[in-house]
């Protein structure tokens, strides 16, 4: 593709050389807005006046300068700023009272007007209700922690890799603060409910707020991972957080678990020595049950199978093949190290780690070597299988799209991880970047503002991507449309 | 991608050996019986024909199931492969 052809799909140059300006839609979502600023301000003007005439009667001057500051500024400050989302999240939403929280949330000041239906759809999904149909759904960061909610509870692959996403979004692409505290809060509950203090503490890193902090140390705490959290910190972290009766279970869990694990000696194993081939389908069972598997773990099953698909081994196979009156043996041993190298391979493109594979596949022998170009081999085609999807013609919702590219995200970061630079940028010139390009342009003139959140996200990406590779021409334009695609979103 | 595994786990739960719950070293006579024990079992309805185990679980036991695992064994080839598998699977190191 030439300078001149990817000039023709750039967002930011479209033919009529100007950015789009704010549709009807816009136009009717401010209209919202001045009415809801309007109601706001007779609402909280006669409250305000009810307060100030009831108080100033009743005391009749005797008040001190301190208490009518109290009375007259700091408290319907917080009845304003903080009491309906605290009304909306802390009461209505954990009693299952949809339409408060609604209106609370729309009394909120902290909640913007585009926000309101996404807060909706996360609470429903945290109530467990279905997720709704993606037809005319936003995109925005609400709708993603409600993907992520939904089905497997904020844990799994999935999970994870939007909760990566959304750890490292660009600074056009928003995050609401009430999103990563409530909306995070829900995904850390349900991620310590399943006791998944991996996926818990990974959340946490996303929020912010006193109950996130107490809920990221149940998580370090429970997982092991931090160094002696004493209890009575655990507990006044409880005793300054909110939600105490909710989190109460799980602080005396994890504290007396932990007191009862200091008074006894550590277990000792109990399982005893497992063979490769059940070491093999352990892995992948806990991969198929979207488990984080390590790609040490995979390196350390590979240096395994070197010594169980010796000589020795394929001797016995032999052997055996004789007695079942096998004619060939070896052909046979042969099929059946090739299905082991295939599944290291499938195993390995799911796996989360370091890149324990490069020096796991850098050794000169035969299974090393066959092994490296079956990974390689894997990772073009997936890269190939997370491309299909991207059709700049067939129509794909935002959300929809947003999870298709994550996919491509993950492929493209892992290659990179593994094979270096020159092997990504041969990639990137090879099959990705023209597809990639056309596809996010017209996702973008497809669902304008509605995608606006999304397509700042990978246009963002695709700079990045551009610039590691040296691409410049691809770097200046996905700024510039990352530029553009932030502007008509907001 | 993590459809690929669980076909992978699927291939490996649904090992005619386990299915069968036969040891690796069975004779071909064994396996037919076991076969005919089974679906016999299966279509009077118990309980216990119904599940069968494996190292990483119980898994559902359909007559379809317990066919194609008599058929993959009648093959010596195949027969090798799954028992290489199974005898991997279950036999202490």
């Amino acid at each position: 593709m030439t300078t001149d052809s990817l000039a023709r799909v750039r967002v930011a140059a479209p033919s009529s050389g100007s950015v789009r300006g704010p549709g009807p839609r816009d136009a009717g979502t401010g209209v919202q807005a001045c009415i809801r600023a309007a109601v706001w301000t007779v609402v909280w003007a006669t409250i305000l006046r009810n307060i100030g005439g009831s108080v100033g009667v009743w005391a009749a001057g005797s008040l001190s300068a301190a208490v009518t500051i109290l009375v007259s500024v700091v408290i319907p400050v917080w009845l304003f700023v903080f009491f309906p989302s605290w009304l909306a999240w802390r009461v209505a939403q954990p009693l299952g009272m949809p339409v408060v929280a609604a209106i609370a949330s729309w009394m909120s000041p902290l909640v913007r007007m585009r926000d309101l239906r996404s807060i909706s759809i996360f609470m429903a999904v945290a109530a467990g209700r279905p997720f709704p149909a993606r037809g005319d759904l936003p995109a925005d960061a609400w709708i993603a922690l409600a993907a992520a909610l939904q089905g497997d509870g904020g844990v799994g692959v999935r999970a994870a890799r939007i909760a990566d996403a959304l750890a490292h979004l660009p600074a056009a692409a928003r995050f609401p603060r009430l999103a990563r505290s409530h909306g995070v809060e829900v995904l850390m509950l349900a991620a310590l409910g399943r006791r998944d203090f991996a996926a818990a503490a990974r959340w946490g890193d996303l929020g912010r707020g006193r109950l996130v902090g107490l809920l990221a140390l149940i998580a370090r705490t429970g997982s092991g991972a931090a160094a002696r959290i004493p209890a009575r910190v655990l507990w006044l972290h409880w005793a300054l957080a909110p939600a105490r009766r909710a989190t109460l279970p799980l602080v005396r869990a994890v504290t007396s678990r932990r007191s009862a694990s200091e008074l006894q000696p550590p277990p000792a194993p109990l399982a005893g020595p497992v063979s490769v081939h059940a070491r093999h389908v352990a892995l992948i069972a806990a991969a198929a049950r979207n488990q984080p598997v390590a790609t040490r773990d995979i390196a350390a099953l590979a240096a395994a199978w070197r010594t169980g698909l010796d000589e020795a081994a394929t001797a016995r196979l032999q052997a055996r093949a004789l007695e079942l009156d096998v004619r060939n043996g070896a052909e046979q041993g042969r099929a059946l190290r090739g299905r082991v190298l295939d599944e290291l391979a499938a195993l390995l493109s799911v796996s989360h780690g370091d890149d324990a594979i490069a020096t796991a596949t850098a050794r000169s022998d035969d299974f090393d070597a066959e092994l490296a170009s079956r990974v390689r081999q894997r990772q073009l085609d997936d890269v190939r299988d997370a491309l299909r999807p991207l059709d700049p013609d067939a129509a794909s919702q935002p959300l929809e799209a947003w999870e298709r590219w994550l996919a491509l995200r993950a492929v493209v970061e892992r290659i990179d991880q593994r094979a270096g630079r020159a092997a990504s940028a041969a990639l990137w010139y090879g099959s990705v970047r023209d597809p990639l390009w056309r596809w996010s342009c017209a996702l973008f003139h497809e669902h304008g503002p509605r995608a606006g959140w999304v397509a700042v996200a990978i246009f963002d990406w695709v700079a990045n991507r551009a610039e590691y590779v040296g691409d410049m021409v691809a770097m200046l334009a996905s700024r510039e449309n990352a530029r553009a695609a932030s502007a008509i979103a907001h | 991608m993590t459809d690929d595994v669980e076909n992978l786990l699927r291939a490996h739960v649904a090992n005619p050996f386990f299915v069968l719950a036969l040891s690796p070293a069975a004779p071909a006579a064994e396996v037919e019986r076991q076969a005919q024990r089974l679906l016999a079992e299966l279509a009077a309805e118990l309980a216990a024909a119904r599940r069968y185990r494996t190292p990483f679980g119980e898994h559902e036991r359909t007559p379809e199931l317990v066919r194609s695992s008599v058929a993959e064994l009648r093959d010596p080839a195949r027969r090798l492969r799954h028992e290489w598998w199974a005898r991997g699977m279950t036999e202490p190191v």
